[in-house]
């Protein structure tokens, strides 16, 4: 991995003077960067909002920015998880949400589709079998010895 | 078991890998993880074996406990509490009498030398102890003998951290916190009045994958501990361009203005109340309009009042938080917050490269 392909964080300086930019169009940037870089090398880059602090205006135009896109999952496992796909094919909102409908985590993720939402290879095993044995049970698909 | 691991503690109760990620992602947002970080923490919690925990009460009013089981249930904190890590807790199991005693001898040799001994409430030392027993055995004798077979000891709440309520004048008792008494061991200290479950939670997750997290120089988690309240409160502005509330049903008090004149030991106080918040997130002491007592600071109970505004000298706080803040210039804008919120990510990154193997680093 060549330094070009680091993304680098946006850390916007207290005090410096802002010209206009927002927290929100800094973060633009730094997922405009992100997605050269997926492109260019397949790394994907997750921005943690859970502990930013943004204001309401901030999250208001983050929002409007990344709008909504074609596909949109719902995982129902441990928490309830709500990924949506922004405007931006490859830029996704992944939110975990608690039993009483808080947020837990909030994140944005450049990936061709967010880990969380792949079936791994340990449960599609497990299925396998738990498959094989249903139809077992049911003799309808035996194996021969 | 002894080598389970999360995943398999997970999949076991019917889980994909799915619910794993979520934990990670959720834990790994608490510890405010780089990127990097988190995606290492998933790594190594992939075949980390599930954590031992023994917690043990002495001089306490389990409040602490209430925060981490009744913070939301069956919320995340509770699911890595009680069902990935306790081994033993004389509160929450339904042995009694001898019982419960041979299941805490059993747990503890099941895991001698590995487990994290996690101890709530101070330890009284005049009268050989006697002002604390637990079945027939004084407070500092079962702490000794517990933590000798401890990986590291987690002193949670203000109590066991600093001596907390029992430790305030004139202390009756002679009670002392927990690191006077441990001394060969990593003692963390995770303390609040009560500390938020998460915190207590994702200490244990933390030291589950990397390992002891640096600590400042009262002992506890820069992760959690490293901003003041003020550093991070949302009335900051209000502070900034002189907006006191003077009574609780003022103007100011209405409009949401800063509670300093009220009391508010937020520029003193370090802890993670303003961002990670309290009952399963919903809000904090100063949103709900009250000052910050200072709860996770060495004997609040004892410092001068906690409605008596910093700025009047009593010669309890140190004047450098006071100092400090009002010197700050200028209305903090959204840039200089997320400016924080970077930095938080970068201090925990720079201690888990530096201060995961060295024993109580000092910063
Ligand atoms: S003094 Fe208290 S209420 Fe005011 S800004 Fe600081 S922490 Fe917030
Ligand atoms: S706001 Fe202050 S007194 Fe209240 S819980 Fe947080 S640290 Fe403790």
């Amino acid at each position: 991995m060549g330094p070009s392909d680091v993304v680098i964080p946006v850390y916007p300086v207290a005090g410096a003077p802002s010209n206009g930019m927002t927290v929100a169009d800094a973060l633009i940037q730094e997922l405009a960067a992100a997605l050269v870089t997926y492109l260019r090398t397949q790394r994907s880059h997750v921005i943690d909002l859970t502990c930013m602090p943004l204001s309401g205006e901030d999250k208001e135009r983050l929002d409007a920015y990344l709008g909504l896109g074609e596909t949109s999952m719902d995982i129902h496992a441990l928490l309830r998880t709500r990924i949506e796909e922004t405007r931006y094919a490859g830029v996704w909102r992944v939110r975990h949400y608690g039993p009483d409908d808080t947020v837990q985590s909030e994140r944005i993720e450049v990936i061709d589709v967010p880990e969380i939402a792949r079936a791994s290879t340990a449960d599609i095993g497990r299925s396998a079998q738990r498959l094989a044995a249903v139809k077992g049970e049911e003799g309808v698909w035996q194996t021969k010895p | 078991m002894a080598d389970e691991t999360i995943a398999e503690v997970l999949e076991k109760r019917g889980f994909t890998r799915r619910a794993f990620l979520q934990l990670c992602a959720t834990v790994t947002a608490a510890l405010a993880l780089s990127p990097a970080d988190a995606a290492e923490m998933t790594r190594r919690l992939q075949s980390a074996p599930r954590p031992t925990v023994i917690y043990l009460s002495y001089q306490e009013c389990t409040g602490c406990l209430e925060s981490l089981t009744r913070s939301f249930s069956p919320g995340l904190a509770s699911l890595i509490f009680n069902d990935i890590s306790l081994a033993f807790n004389d509160t929450l199991q339904a042995a009694a009498g001898e019982a419960a005693e041979s299941a805490k001898d059993t747990a503890m040799k099941k895991a001698w030398g590995k487990y994290l001994l996690i101890v709530d409430g101070s330890v009284p030392l005049p009268q050989n102890g006697a002002y604390c027993t637990v079945a027939g055995r004084s407070a500092i004798s079962d702490l000794k003998h517990a933590a000798g077979g401890a990986a590291a000891v987690v002193a949670v709440g203000t109590c066991a951290a600093f001596g907390g309520l029992p430790y305030a004048s004139p202390n009756p008792t002679g009670a002392v916190p927990v690191s006077d008494i441990v001394r060969d061991r990593p003692v963390i200290n995770v303390s609040g009045c009560p500390p938020i479950a998460e915190v207590i939670t994702g200490v244990i997750m933390y030291y589950t994958t990397f390992g002891l997290p640096a600590l400042d120089r009262l002992r506890r988690p820069t992760n959690f501990y490293g901003n003041s309240i003020h550093d991070r409160c949302y009335r900051r502005p209000f502070y900034d361009r002189g907006l006191f509330a003077k009574t609780f049903d003022d103007e100011g008090a209405r409009q949401g203005w800063c509670l300093f004149e009220l009391g508010c030991k937020g520029p003193v106080t370090h802890n993670a109340c303003p961002t990670m918040k309290w009952n399963g997130g919903t809000s904090f002491p100063i949103e709900s309009g009250h000052p910050c007592l200072g709860c996770s600071e060495p004997g609040f109970w004892d410092k001068g009042g906690f409605y008596r505004p910093l700025s009047v000298p009593t010669g309890h706080w140190s004047r450098a938080g006071v100092i400090g803040g009002a010197a700050a210039a200028g209305a903090v804008t959204g840039l200089a917050v997320a400016a924080v919120a970077r930095s938080r990510q970068d201090r925990a990154q720079k201690n888990r490269q530096s201060g995961t193997d060295k024993k109580n680093p000092k910063p």
